[in-house]
């Protein structure tokens, strides 16, 4: 499903170059459920940006869905992100403005808004009350939720989750978590990127990074089981 | 999402920034407006005074050399009295009264004088006012005073002029003038003795050459009064001397180049707070930019945001700057720029330009913000915090 070839990025800031990635070979399949781990600056957040084709490489090759990123325009990766990829980030990032459903309908590629869809997919969500609230009115993890809705609304191949329990208590990130799982079962590809021990569980894979690296990849044979140690208990 | 109902939700939740761009907008278009509006007042008014006192004119024969006219003070050359009635026959002009005269300076004793033969004023058709000259009547002379020093000469008395006996009627006070060495008479009996029956030498339009007004936007009275006499009085030369009209014409240039100094300044003024507002504006919205990017808008999609919101307020600006424009403009402006109150007019082709110009006007001034906006690297949002 996707396939990262010997890919670098490094950015230019105030204090000069930073490599956040060093020549990344990562294959993720179709029914794979992965956990991205690793220390904060270890470029977790650059790879799920990467994938998503938000940023380009600096170097190798991205290939999603046997589409070569680097082949399309910024138009065309645009439409293909907003048909295949669902995004679900630490700070929720919900437009202020507009309500829960608005806010799931906003990712309904432009024209057919769903609004029917967006409530069934709320109702599931346990957010049906919520329907008509400002993200201001929310708490943390009634926004994820909500975060998680407009990430499935077009029913996308793979769900890329940038700390998507970082800010929530435990009960609330279990909740996310499942209904990523949810999704998995169904036949989606989900990256998440995480520090939370509780994402292993739900996992196949686990990639360890360092520095930009990729320094341990684990297998789990069985999702969700809690017995082996890198997949589920404390790493 | 549509667009465009993004657009106007966000708008509603960030209404003080909006509120304040639309401020900035409202009172560029407003200031614009009373400066056009007033401007173009001040110009009809002023066309219509220059019009309206400012040339003196003066028809003199066509061959008259203009050296002799100036070192002489009047024509050697003599052209058809039957003029000053075509003139005043003329239509399109409302002129004040017409004098037709006759000139020739004679040696009366040994000593120059000029002779001056004065038609009784031509009067335009329904108006009735004071002669501004004297009309002498026949067989009647007014003499200047230098004439009726040096010849002793008293009102009551007789005298002589080429062979014909006159009545001095009056002996006219100094004027500091060329009139001191004229006697004046009647046009009649100065052409019978001048041997010079039916001509004159000049006609004088004072005080007034009137254009009645007309549709035209810039008549310029000056080529339209010589094209027209020229065609009417083949033998005439038209000489237009200036006077308050160009003082008047002075100030309108002095204060056209005044707004043509304002205008940019209010322009630039205002363009650049609402390039400000919607700088903050995107600063705002890094986040959102960031989602929208996220979940597949691409730059087009995030650029039409920005631009919406700058044409919605470019749009809603227009017509509210200019109804305060023109309220202030013919509420204070007639005060403020000493016109009378009916000369200032609102034109409306303004607010079909305000309606065009003024989006034009914030999405040039949004342009940068929304250049940064479409530019943001979505991933500096979504990944700190
Ligand atoms: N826009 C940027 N400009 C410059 N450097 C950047 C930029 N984005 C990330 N970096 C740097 O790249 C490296 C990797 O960053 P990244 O955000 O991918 O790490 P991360 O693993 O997601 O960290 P965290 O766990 O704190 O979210 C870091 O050293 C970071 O400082
Ligand atoms: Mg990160």
């Amino acid at each position: 499903m996707i396939t990262l070839e010997s890919v670098s990025k490094s950015y230019q800031g105030a204090q000069g170059r930073t490599v956040a990635l060093d020549a990344i070979d990562l294959k993720i399949d179709k029914s794979d459920f992965v956990v991205l781990r690793g220390p904060s600056g270890s470029g977790k957040t650059t790879l799920l940006v990467l994938i998503a084709g938000m940023l380009r490489p600096s170097q190798g090759e991205i290939i999603v869905d046997q589409q070569k990123l680097s082949e399309m325009s910024a138009e065309r990766k645009a439409r293909f992100r907003a048909r295949n990829i669902g995004f679900v980030f630490q700070m929720f990032h919900l437009v202020p403005y507009l309500n829960v459903v608005e806010n799931v309908t906003l990712a309904a590629l432009g024209g057919e808004v769903d609004t029917l869809k967006a409530k069934a997919l709320l109702n599931k969500l346990g957010m049906d009350e919520k329907a008509k609230s400002l993200p201001a009115e929310l708490s943390a993890g009634e926004k994820q939720r909500t975060a998680v809705a407009r990430a499935l609304i077009n029913q996308p191949q793979i769900v890329l989750a940038d700390e998507p329990t970082g800010n929530l208590d435990p009960e609330s990130a279990r909740m996310v978590l499942s209904y990523l799982s949810d999704f998995h079962r169904q036949g989606g590809t989900v990256v998440v990127a995480s520090h939370n021990d509780l994402a292993d569980s739900f996992a196949n894979r686990v990639v360890e990074l360092q520095k930009g690296k990729i320094i341990g990849v684990t297998d789990c044979a069985s999702p969700q089981s809690s017995q082996s140690g890198d997949c589920g208990g404390s790493a | 999402m549509r667009t465009l109902k993004l657009v106007f939700k966000e708008i509603r939740f960030r209404r003080v920034n909006f509120l304040l761009s639309l401020l900035a907008v409202i009172t560029a278009v407003a200031l614009f407006v009373v400066f056009v509006t007033t401007g173009e007042s001040y110009r009809n008014e002023t066309r219509k005074i220059q019009l309206g006192m400012g040339q003196n004119l003066r028809i003199i024969p066509k061959q008259t050399r203009m050296d002799q006219f100036w070192s002489v003070g009047f024509s050697e050359f003599t052209m058809p009295e039957e003029y000053v009635f075509r003139f005043a026959a003329l239509e399109g002009y409302e002129y004040t009264p017409l004098t037709a005269t006759l000139q020739k300076a004679i040696e009366v004793e040994g000593r120059r004088v000029v002779l001056t033969g004065v038609l009784p004023e031509v009067m335009p058709p329904g108006r009735n006012q004071p002669p501004i000259m004297f009309g002498v009547n026949r067989g009647e002379v007014y003499v200047g005073s230098e004439v009726a020093r040096f010849f002793e000469i008293e009102e009551g008395s007789e005298m002589e002029l080429l062979g014909a006996r006159f009545h001095v009627t009056k002996c006219l006070s100094p004027t500091g003038s060329s009139d001191d060495i004229k006697i004046f008479g009647h046009l009649e009996d100065v052409q019978t003795l001048l041997a010079l029956s039916g001509r004159i030498n000049e006609i004088r339009a004072l005080e007034c050459l009137c254009l009645i007004e007309s549709g035209q936007t810039e008549l310029d009275a000056r080529s339209l009064a010589e094209a027209q006499l020229a065609e009417i009085l083949p033998e005439g030369k038209v000489i237009l001397l200036k006077g308050i009209a160009d003082v008047r014409e002075q100030q309108r240039a002095t204060m056209e180049g005044y707004l043509g100094l304002l205008v940019p300044i209010i322009i630039i003024a205002s363009g650049a707070s609402i390039g400000i507002l919607s700088m903050l504006n995107v600063r705002e919205r890094h986040n959102e930019i960031g989602i929208l990017r996220a979940i597949g808008y691409g730059s087009g999609q995030i650029a039409l945001l920005f631009l919406g919101r700058a044409v919605i307020l470019g749009l809603l600006g227009a017509p509210l700057g200019f109804l305060l424009g023109g309220f202030v403009a013919l509420e204070f402006g007639p005060e403020i720029f000493s016109l009378t109150a009916g000369a200032m007019r609102l034109n409306l082709t303004w607010l079909a330009w305000m309606i065009v110009l003024a989006p034009a006007f914030t999405a040039i001034a949004t342009f940068i913000p929304m250049v940064s906006a479409v530019t943001w690297d979505p991933v500096r949002t979504l990944s700190d915090e």
